[in-house]
């Protein structure tokens, strides 16, 4: 009997550790052992771990698909919080905040902001969840409370630590997309998968 | 009306593959008796997607073993097709049964 055995691909096999669904990790995991130690060679080994993964992302793709749209859809959402800061009343309530003295000036100005870009966006998601028949309001308010600070940060970096004149680049528009991901994702999480008997 | 999914192609092979491993239905046997019976080789991660799938459907269910070492310690996931599952199939095969009724050209297909 061969004392040595075979080991599949190092790279391939911390790969599928770290990038495959966790529920399904153990289980796969140990098939292709299995059919590794049945002779497949290392380049079938890698291919089922790309597959693996790939069809691990698209997995996930398929049970996130409301964040990601909120996410993509709500960025663009947020260029228009400018115009509405200049609505009459609205532009009342922030004008009697920034009035107050310094810090509670600045404080006020960057919250009050940011709950106007969350109010804003915040009915996106949930006619999203609405169509994937996910809404619950515990779901909006967990996000909402989550995007709050989030997007707060965000317009910190875009206005406060960018030069105030363009160009902003894509970069920066990158920054509220993953406010916006971040919070949507922690604010609804996926339906929790079923996990096997023991 | 009531909303009403169907199984897809790949959905439908998984669980006549399953109902043909029968007790010892796991992520290996599964993909061999589809490759033995179709002749493609199908890669496991997707066929562990398409279970979880119809896990979520709860057209199967699955119960873990015990680790051994020729898996690295890993333990594997047995399958099993609930009884909505074999319904499904049955329905199934009933409709394509009847789509298929009324094609001669496809009934008397010759070598």
């Amino acid at each position: 009997m061969n004392s040595e055995r075979r080991q599949p691909p190092a790279l391939a096999v911390f790969l599928l550790r770290h990038l495959c669904p966790k529920d399904l990790q153990e289980a796969l995991t140990g098939d292709l052992f299995e059919r590794f130690a049945e002779g497949q060679s290392d380049g079938w080994f890698w291919r089922q771990v790309l597959i693996a993964i790939l069809v691990g992302v698209s997995s996930g793709l398929r049970l996130h698909w409301p964040q990601i749209a909120f996410a993509i859809a709500g960025t663009p959402l947020l260029w228009f919080e400018s115009k509405i800061m200049r609505m009459p009343t609205i532009e009342g309530l922030w004008s009697w905040g920034i009035s107050l003295h310094w810090p509670w000036s600045t404080a006020y100005d960057l919250g009050f902001q940011a709950a106007v870009a969350v109010l804003l966006v915040q009915p996106l998601l949930a006619v999203l969840l609405l169509l994937d028949s996910k809404f619950s309001w515990l779901s909006q308010l967990r996000t909402l409370a989550v995007s709050f600070p989030l997007v707060a940060v965000a317009e910190l970096i875009r206005y406060g630590l960018v030069p105030p004149k363009p160009p902003r680049s894509f970069l920066m528009q990158l920054v509220p997309f993953f406010a916006l991901l971040i919070s949507a994702w922690v604010g609804c999480p996926s339906p929790v998968r079923l996990q096997p008997r023991r | 009306m009531a909303k009403r999914s169907y199984l897809g192609e790949f959905e439908l092979m998984i669980l006549l593959a399953l109902i043909r491993v029968g007790d010892d239905a796991y992520g290996v046997p599964i993909s061999k008796e589809l490759l033995n019976t179709t002749g493609r080789e199908v890669a496991l991660g997707s066929v562990y997607a398409a279970l979880g799938r119809l896990e979520e459907k709860e057209l199967v269910s699955s119960t873990l073993g015990e680790p051994t070492p020729a898996r690295g310690g890993r333990a594997k996931r047995y399958f099993r097709i609930t009884q909505k599952g074999m319904r499904e199939v049955q329905t199934t095969r009933t409709a394509l049964i009847k789509l298929w009724r009324g094609l001669p050209r496809l009934e008397g297909e010759r070598a």
